[in-house]
């Protein structure tokens, strides 16, 4: 299903936009990862893929597959490998114009013997989607966190924010509910059953995913198109990660949440306009979980694919000797929160949070990166001296 | 009536403390300058200038007390047990908390972020105020 864009120049002139080449078979690119994915961490990883092409001390191509969460995760616990057609981080030289929002190329799989897969990613807790313990041999590394909301069109919706229980009449009752404006289940977009973003919104406004009135669609792309181009804006509601939601908030708008107990509702971000998911990181935005890496381990724990342990070590900013690639600043930029920018945590989706200290605090690197500046408290450093009882971590005094 | 004058002036002494307690944690929330006004009921509109009144506008208001919560698909096991109960959050429960440690106190914890109130009337809950399960 390759396609090429066409496009009508202002001229008239029929531009024609070609779709990168595909590769031969995915084996045979240089380095390979082969990672299954929920369809969230795609923006993620698309700039942690080029980059890692270009690296000289840690090159690799990242190989991979988007599909639902809880299918990632009972691929991962079973060992099935690939069996369809995967798409791949072309490098500069191959496609000089690729850039993480342009399409991925893809290459070929054995559909016989498949792909065996490296790396497997979910974008909620393993136990949203079985209650079963990883079988030996699989070990989980807990990533980055991803948010998830409520969007509705902009311009077109005027609605700032839902409650829990609003959410909750709005998708289990429809009609019935009485949640005015969203009163019409053809006009609510949401997620099959398999994938994070409703599992995670379910468990925050606890109505089983199963639940859900509206129309599942298989893509977040879909949910951004069919949400934003609505004839009926004011009743259009659907759900996203926020990731996918930053890339397009010139046309969707992420609805302030209050949660059960909480006397306010609010945005991911301090404003309904920054990006500094303040208020997911202390804990006033319910709606989200961490990532979880799944791959095969030794007896130690301890990843035995080389590449697979070189992702995870990125993402979870751990410093990899000699290494070129600063992980965290992609986790950022894919709109995800790096652990060690988190002030609360929880144990399962939708449940209580806890205050939540990092070994190695990023708060201050995390808002500079997000937001384009550091807060006005975050002191700039290069060594400890300058950081009191602190640390010096990133270029930013941290408390430890 | 002569037994009863010390309790009498005991229980105005706590009135007295109850107050001042009160009134202290009213003022540890509305330091924070910059935070919004609560926003009218229902109106979804946040309000993103002056100080925080640190008053509790919406106490007795919400739509999801802890009682509230009884369904099976809303199950009070599900929820956090850390919120205070209904007379105690009348009395003493300030409008947000300084120094959160749990659940409860971390959502409502002070803020200086925008904020949009969210009470909607006319949901079709249950007469106890428990969510309906979903057909």
């Amino acid at each position: 299903m390759r396609k090429r864009l066409l496009a009508l120049g202002a001229g008239g002139v029929v531009v024609v936009a070609a779709a990168p080449a595909r590769a031969g078979n995915c084996v045979d690119l240089p380095n390979p990862v082969v990672i299954e994915s929920a369809d969230t961490q795609e923006p993620l990883l698309k700039s942690l893929g080029q980059k890692l092409r270009a690296s000289s001390a840690t090159p690799m191509t990242i190989v991979y597959v988007t599909t639902g969460s809880c299918t990632a995760i009972s691929d991962a616990y079973a060992g099935n490998a690939l069996k369809v057609t995967a798409k791949y981080v072309p490098s500069a030289a191959e496609s000089p114009t690729w850039t993480p929002t342009s399409p991925s190329p893809t290459c070929a799989v054995d559909a016989t013997a498949g792909l065996p897969v490296d790396l497997s990613i979910s974008a909620l807790f393993v136990s949203s989607c079985t209650s079963t313990a990883a079988p030996a041999g699989v070990g989980a590394f807990t990533g980055p966190i991803q948010g998830y909301g409520f969007v509705v069109p902009s311009p077109g919706s005027t609605q700032l924010g839902i409650s829990a229980e609003e959410a909750y009449f709005t998708f289990g009752f429809g009609a019935a509910g009485l949640a005015t404006p969203w009163l019409d289940p053809a006009f609510y977009f949401i997620r099959p059953t398999t994938k994070s973003t409703l599992l995670s919104l379910a468990a925050a406004i606890r109505l089983p995913g199963a639940k859900w009135l509206g129309q599942q669609l298989a893509a977040s792309t879909d949910v951004v198109t069919q949400v934003s181009t609505s004839t009926s804006p004011e009743k259009t509601i659907g759900i996203l990660g926020l990731e996918i939601y930053d890339q397009n908030r010139d046309k969707l708008k992420v609805l302030a949440f209050q949660a059960p107990q909480q006397k306010h509702g609010f945005w991911p971000d301090s404003t309904q306009t920054a990006r500094d998911r303040r208020n997911i990181r202390d804990g006033h935005y319910l709606p989200w979980a961490p990532t979880v890496y799944l791959t095969k381990v030794d007896g130690a724990g301890a990843p035995t694919s080389a590449r697979a342990k070189t992702i995870i070590d990125l993402v979870l900013g751990n410093d990899l000797a000699g290494g070129d690639v600063d992980g965290l600043k992609q986790v950022v930029g894919a709109g995800l929160v790096p652990d060690c920018a988190m002030r609360v945590k929880r144990d399962v989706d939708g449940g209580d949070l806890s205050l939540y200290t990092p070994a190695h605090p990023c708060g201050c690197y995390y808002e500079a990166n997000a937001t384009g500046s550091a807060p006005a408290a975050c002191v700039a450093c290069t060594t400890d001296t300058a950081c009191g009882t602190g640390k010096c971590r990133r270029g930013y005094c941290e408390v430890q | 009536m002569r037994s009863t004058l010390p309790s009498l002036r005991s229980a105005a002494l706590a009135l007295l403390v109850t107050a001042a307690l009160a009134s202290a944690a009213l003022l540890a929330c509305s330091n924070d300058s910059d935070a919004p006004h609560d926003a009218p009921v229902d109106s979804g509109q946040p309000v993103d200038t002056g100080a925080d009144s640190g008053t509790p506008a919406d106490a007795g208001s919400d739509t999801l007390g802890s009682d509230a919560l009884s369904s099976d698909a809303l199950s009070s096991d599900a929820l956090s047990s850390d919120a205070p109960d209904a007379i105690d959050a009348a009395e003493t429960v300030p409008e947000c908390y300084t120094n959160p440690k749990t659940h409860y106190e971390i959502i409502n914890a002070c803020t200086d972020a925008a904020r949009v109130d969210k009470h909607p009337s006319g949901l079709p809950f249950l007469p106890d105020g428990a969510l309906p399960p979903p057909p």
